[in-house]
């Protein structure tokens, strides 16, 4: 079991320095570009722009990053979404309770959607593929009929505020501090818990985790309870940047909740994972949008521009990791790291 | 026999269709407008739009590939052959050939991307997608083309009788792909490719070759449900392909096509697409809520998986003793 644990823990950590190292110097080098052929891209309102997006982009990821860890899929993070926040907006507007109350409320029901996917997941075995892409349209459409398809736009001004509201310099939105959060403790939920390592252990191997001892379904289920949370986290941060509840919200999230984890360098098939080649993924995605802004492309050009950049992205990555000196030969070579040090 | 429930997994869809025949006895009952010649042309015409998203999938998920790009080569396609017919009056044939070919080149290129970097389909068709989509948005700024050839728009909306002309065009297609799939030499090498990528690769089978053809054929029929929607709709909308997404999957997986590759059914896509056509038309003549009709169709796609993967359960084995006549065409093919 230890030295299962060990190989696994080495093989997410060769992951994550590879590829963060890469992304990273692929987003300095568009910031580069940004600031010097565009103009506007380095003002203070740009940026906050940017901190906002960028959170809410990190928290999307980060849903489906979590079951993509287990090997599974989550087709409903945007379904998960609309439901938490349409609730949350729902409980403060119309049943009147403070946010203090409601948020939290809202944040428990998302990971109650979460947590169905795994349930239906784990009792019926038909793959989270087929169950996440059934339960989201449940879910949308539950959301719709009871909506009406009208938004809740009296949001008090308290949680708005939160997002619009400048962090230390006006560069930075408050909305960075709870993805931040978010972060530390995936962080160390996938570096220094047992609960993380087995989750890693599941995706890595499923029939090798169950027959050490790890309780699969259980793992599953908390699995996909977390990510229910932090897609309800994302619907929330979302209400509060444009102060409504929209019943539209969610709707491409399914494509930006993939791309994160997939830039960021975790295995779109399980068993590693780089929170902070996430972090770095959401940025860097963001500021293709601001950039392209600055750069004076015409709108209607924006989202094949964004395309194009994600598809060079990807490629330039797999490119550079295909360097046989990136990988090492035993788990020895990445002695030393931070990660390593706590097996 | 590797695998025992084969049989069952490709008829996953004779539970459903028994379904909808009653749910239609339902529907006929409440409303004296289900039954009609003109619902049935209705029904039909939306089926075989289906019918063509669910094959262009098909043709990816039968190597073991996913393609996010259906929709938006969908959208390309009718955006640029609305653009030849209205904005330069090319003549229909040359343009709705110029149509299919950037299709079938949208398709190649995630081929080839997927072939040489390695990088998934799933991945790949994500952002190609994106892209294409784009150019369509781009290229229209959100204004469809309308003013459409008379004699494409009497294609997508005329009739033969009670069928819908289109009908034409997707059983055609699926004439095309059994004979692919179950004669030809490629269809083989694909299924066999989907089935065990690595005993075909031992085998001497080329996997660039495969995901080319794979890759190919989705972006060529995404291409033509692209026209097909163009037609119905007289016009060509940058919007077009922007909802088939869920549907390109829901229709394959009801038609019982393996979403793990190596096996297809192409009769159960036909089947699949007139089921949700039904349940759908149905559903809003009986004044059920547009909105509700997403709903229904997610939870068909759970009650349709679940009769038909896991027949060994409970809820199965009831459904086989309550339902005889089922189980015996799904035993019936078991040697």
């Amino acid at each position: 079991m230890n030295s299962v644990l060990a190989s696994l823990k080495w093989q997410a950590t060769a992951s994550v320095l590879s590829n963060t190292s890469v992304l990273l110097i692929l987003t300095a080098l568009s910031w580069l570009v940004y600031h010097t052929l565009g103009d506007g891209f380095l003002s203070s309102y740009n940026l906050f722009t940017l901190s906002q997006l960028a959170s809410e982009t990190l928290l999307i990821g980060f849903s489906q990053l979590v079951v993509v860890v287990i090997g599974r899929l989550n087709l409903a993070v945007g379904g998960v979404g609309v439901a938490a926040t349409m609730a949350t907006g729902w409980l403060m507007a119309s049943a009147g309770l403070p946010p203090a109350v409601a948020l939290p409320t809202g944040l428990v029901f998302g990971a109650l959607l979460g947590l169905v996917l795994g349930a239906i997941e784990v009792a019926t075995g038909l793959g989270s593929f087929i169950v996440t892409l059934a339960m989201s349209s449940i879910y949308v459409g539950v959301v719709l009929v009871l909506s009406g398809g009208s938004a809740i736009s009296t949001v008090p001004a308290s949680v708005s505020d939160f997002s619009n509201d400048p962090l230390v310099t006006p560069s930075l939105s408050w909305l960075v501090v709870p993805a931040l959060i978010a972060a530390a403790m995936l962080w160390l939920l996938y570096n220094r818990s047992v609960w993380g390592w087995r989750m890693l252990a599941v995706g890595a191997n499923q029939r090798a985790a169950e027959l050490s001892g790890v309780r699969v379904n259980a793992t599953v289920l908390g699995s996909f309870a977390l990510s229910g949370l932090l897609a309800a986290s994302a619907g929330l941060m979302e209400m509060s940047r444009v102060a409504a509840a929209l019943p539209s919200l969610g709707v491409g999230w399914v494509l930006s909740s993939l791309v994160v984890p997939i830039l960021g360098g975790t295995a779109l098939i399980g068993g590693a994972v780089s929170v902070t080649g996430a972090l770095v993924a959401a940025v860097f995605i963001e500021s293709i949008d601001s950039g392209l802004v600055s750069l004076n492309v015409p709108a209607y050009w924006q989202q094949f521009a964004e395309a194009i950049v994600l598809l060079a992205a990807v490629m330039a990555d797999r490119a550079l990791r295909r360097r046989p000196f990136r990988r090492p030969v035993a788990p020895s070579t990445t002695d030393g790291k931070a990660h390593h040090a706590s097996v | 026999m590797p695998r025992s429930d084969a049989p069952a997994t490709t008829r996953s869809w004779v539970p459903l269709l028994a379904m909808a025949a009653v749910a239609s006895a339902g529907f006929a009952l409440v409303n004296a407008q289900f039954a009609t010649s003109f619902n049935l042309y209705v029904i039909l015409s939306s089926a075989a739009l289906l019918s063509l998203i669910g094959f262009s999938q098909l043709t990816v998920l039968a190597v073991g590939e996913f393609s996010l790009a259906v929709g938006s080569i969908g959208s390309l396609v009718g955006v640029a052959t609305g653009y030849l017919l209205v904005t330069r009056s090319v003549p229909l044939a040359p343009a709705i050939g110029f149509g299919l070919g950037l299709g079938l080149l949208c398709g190649v290129t995630n081929g080839a991307l997927v072939a040489v970097s390695g990088v998934g389909g799933f991945v790949v068709t994500l952002a190609t997608g994106g892209a294409f989509a784009g150019i369509a948005l781009a290229v229209t700024e959100t204004v469809p083309y309308t003013g459409l050839p008379n004699l494409l728009n009497d294609f997508g909306t005329g009739r033969l009788g009670p069928l819908p002309a289109v009908l034409a065009v997707s059983l055609g297609v699926a004439l095309w792909l059994g004979v692919l799939y179950g004669w030809r030499r490629t269809g083989r090498t694909m299924l066999a490719f989907g089935g065990n990528p690595e005993a075909a690769r031992l085998s001497g089978l080329s996997r660039r070759t495969t995901l080319l053809w794979a890759h190919g054929l989705s972006g060529l029929l995404a291409g033509a449900a692209g026209i097909v929607a163009m037609a119905q709709l007289h016009e060509a909308n940058p919007n077009a392909g922007s909802g088939w997404l869920l549907q390109s999957f829901t229709i394959p997986i009801v038609g019982g096509t393996l979403l793990t590759g190596g096996e297809v059914s192409v009769v159960g896509i036909l089947v699949a697409s007139l089921i949700l056509a039904t349940i759908s038309d149905g559903l809003i003549l009986v004044n059920v809520d547009a909105i509700c009709v997403t709903l229904v169709q997610g939870v068909l796609v759970f009650v349709v998986v679940s009769l038909g993967r896991s027949r060994e359960g409970s809820f199965g084995r009831w459904l086989r003793n309550a339902l005889p006549f089922m189980s015996a065409s799904a035993m019936g093919s078991q040697p």
